[in-house]
């Protein structure tokens, strides 16, 4: 689904990415661990062509995303607040993001019905502008605006952090399902550890833009990539 | 502390990462300050030896216009002068007096360099009419400037300030502005008389200085106040926005797909922040220009310049946000290009906003016939010429803008986030046309020469999808620049 070629990228002499080849396959729920400046946002602005490679490329569906902007049919992220338009209300957002990705307004319904528990009434019918939001409110609309265009492709930069513990644990749900049921293919960064070895089935660990370990997660994981980080 | 404060604030200023990018900005504008000074000191002394030869009484010619004075003074201060301010947060925590620190934030003031501007008029206005006052009267004069200039200082400092929270303040103050003009200019109060007696009252006996002492004092504390009360809080960075949900029920535009989504989206941010607000209130006075030129004679004759009163009157709101174009977005411009949608119609959204503005703009300004169907044809060539060639040159130009604008902070007169490129712009959009026109005007064929910018912007016209997809290339291959430049806060 996504393959990267020999990818690099610096800033001012100071490497941030540098990886040789990495594939992800459709369906698979990929997830990204490092450290403060490991790369981790860079990776996923290369592969939403927000920033611009030093060398190699990104291939989604085997089309070079710089060149191609089909990927944008499919793929949903949300990385930071620069996916919210903060001087809309909630609502307005989810409207736009729905008729930008022709999505109907009965699918949007049926999508907020799953997600009001997430939401824990703290979202909808509050006539507030997005900016007046907490910063965990808007990591929920960012998040349901960025699964709300029904993508095949699925990009979230730190979910969890700045969420209350239920919500996390609501996230976790949502996206185990939307894993299993909808074979949507993920991309998450997490600190926490925890939560990204129980949503996801292979996680990559990078260290100053290298990758240095990729591992299928099982039982044994956590402990593994605990022992790596108290190292 | 104070010492200790002000380094904190001097190596602030050092490291700032603005010192290190604008140094040309900073030279052109110390030029500039320059240019000014000696301008004020060359009028100030060639108005005071003017005033020596032929006035009776120079002094009461001078202290006539000591309200004026202060007025013009004020003005340019709201224009200029930045709200001193300081990151307060970390010190809040430290065994620092509140007291102290709210001090120290109102001293800064005392230290900017718009203090001098005063002095550098009256100073050599002073020295023309040396012949006809005592060392005396210099003094009082002296310190009367000085308190005075303060007491407007504090005074505009505490209106900016207050304006931020509350943002009817600005318009208060616009209409107060406004009134004192209209009162005089229809002698309904005689400032000069006022301004005569007030100021004559302290030269002739110095303790009538006490009241602008008082003033001055009271404004200080009202400053003060308002710092001590809203220290902690953050209710200053963030006005209360108001008009929530303005725009929300027009569905007319969702006609036009995806980019009547974008249009309306653009809409949207106009309305609901402070600083585009502020434009858009602003577009009627484009539309007034007419009102000034046509009916002076002077001018009627002047097709060249009712060429450029037409292009304001039919394009300055475009041009005043086509500065902002795609900067302005730079809250969710990564959402912009991560979005599903094409970048072509992203910009045609943006251009069919600017024509739709300068079309109602045209509509507006028809009743101007009443001047005469030359003016008539004079805006719809201007019209012409501002969609279809000025609209395309500001968007051209809008993606080398790549700093961060920031909507929710400042209103009028606030250039954050834009570049003096943009003002160099403005240039040829408005003195192109007046140079096309030129040369069949001098040749006796000035009719000739408004078809001619007509018949340029109607080509702009008809090609329009042609150069708009070469814009659109422009766009794509700045993209990455333009991202990496608005992520900079």
């Amino acid at each position: 689904m996504i393959k990267i070629n020999n990818l690099g990228k610096a800033y001012n002499g100071t490497v941030v990415l540098d990886i040789e080849s990495l594939n992800i396959k459709q369906g698979e729920s990929f997830g990204l661990v490092g450290n403060n400046g490991a790369g981790k946002t860079t990776l996923f602005r290369l592969i939403l062509d927000l920033i611009k490679a030093d060398r190699g490329n990104v291939e989604s569906k085997n089309e070079n995303v710089t060149n191609n902007s089909d990927w944008k049919n499919y793929t949903g992220s949300f990385l930071d607040e620069g996916f919210l338009i903060d001087f809309l209300k909630p609502e307005e957002y989810f409207d736009f993001i729905a008729k930008i990705n022709s999505i109907t307004t009965a699918e949007k319904v049926i999508m907020l019905d799953r997600f009001e528990e997430f939401f824990g009434g703290e979202i909808i019918g509050k006539n507030k502008y997005i900016r007046d939001f907490s910063k965990g409110n808007q990591k929920k609309i960012g998040i349901f605006g960025a699964i709300l265009s029904n993508p095949e492709i699925l990009i979230l930069d730190e979910p969890f952090a700045n969420l209350d513990p239920s919500s996390q644990f609501r996230l976790k749900t949502i996206l185990k399902e939307l894993n299993s049921d909808r074979n949507v293919t993920m991309l998450i960064s997490s600190h926490d550890l925890n939560h990204v070895t129980e949503v996801c089935e292979r996680i990559v660990v990078l260290e100053k833009g290298k990758l240095v370990n990729d591992i299928a997660t099982s039982t044994e994981t956590l402990r593994e990539l605990e022992g790596y980080f108290a190292s | 502390m104070r010492n200790t404060l002000f380094g904190h604030q001097l190596a602030g200023a050092k490291r700032s990462p603005i010192f290190a990018k604008d140094i040309g900005i900073k030279v052109l504008m110390g030029f500039l300050f320059f240019i000014i000074f000696l301008e004020l000191f060359g009028g100030g002394f060639y108005l005071g030896s003017k005033l020596a030869e032929e006035s009776s009484n120079p002094l009461v010619d001078i202290i006539k216009y000591g309200f004026y004075f202060f007025g013009s003074v004020m003005l340019m201060r709201f224009a200029l002068q930045k709200l001193p301010t300081m990151a307060v947060t970390p010190y809040l925590l430290l065994p620092v007096k509140k007291s102290k620190l709210v001090n120290f934030v109102l001293t800064k003031p005392l230290f900017n360099i718009l203090n001098l501007l005063p002095f550098a008029l009256v100073l050599p206005l002073l020295l023309g009419i040396r012949n006809y006052i005592t060392s005396g009267e210099v003094l009082i004069i002296f310190a009367t400037l000085l308190v005075c200039d303060l007491f407007v200082n504090y005074l505009t400092i505490y209106i900016k300030r207050i304006q931020i929270k509350y943002e009817s303040v600005f318009y208060i103050f616009l209409a107060a502005t406004l009134s004192f003009v209209l009162l005089d200019s229809f002698n309904i109060v005689d400032f000069s008389a006022l301004s005569a007696d007030a100021f004559g009252a302290i030269l002739s006996n110095p303790l009538w200085l006490l009241a602008p002492v008082v003033l001055l004092i009271g404004a200080y504390y009202l400053n003060f106040n308002l710092l001590i009360n809203h220290f902690t809080l953050e209710d200053f960075g963030k006005s209360e926005s108001k008009n929530r949900g303005s725009l929300e029920t027009v569905t007319y535009l969702q006609r036009f797909g995806k980019i009547g989504e974008f249009m309306l989206l653009e809409m949207k941010m106009i309305v609901r922040n402070k600083r585009t607000r502020t434009l858009l209130l602003m577009a009627p006075l484009f539309l007034l220009y007419g009102m000034f030129f046509y009916t002076n004679p002077t001018y009627k004759d002047m097709g060249g310049f009712l060429i450029f009163v037409g292009l304001f009157i039919t394009g300055g709101f475009i041009m005043s946000f086509g500065l902002y174009f795609f900067a302005w977005e730079s809250g969710h411009f990564d959402l912009v290009l991560t979005a599903n949608n094409s970048y072509s119609d992203y910009v045609k959204a943006k251009y069919y906003l600017m024509v739709g503005s300068a079309f109602v703009m045209f509509l507006l300004s028809i009743p101007y016939a009443y001047f005469g169907v030359n003016i008539l044809l004079i805006n719809t060539v201007s019209f012409l010429f501002n969609v279809g060639v000025n609209t395309l040159l500001l968007l051209y130009f809008a993606t080398n803008n790549e700093k961060h604008m920031d909507l929710s902070k400042g209103s009028a007169f606030n250039y954050q986030g834009v570049s003096g490129r943009h003002f160099v712009l403005m240039f040829p959009l408005l003195v192109g046309p007046m140079l096309i026109y030129a040369p069949f005007s001098l040749a006796g064929f000035p009719t000739v020469g408004l078809l001619v910018i007509g018949f340029l912007g109607l080509i702009g016209i008809i090609f329009n999808e042609k150069l708009l997809a070469l814009i659109t290339d422009k766009f794509i291959s700045r993209r990455h620049r333009m991202a990496e430049g608005f992520r900079q806060k």
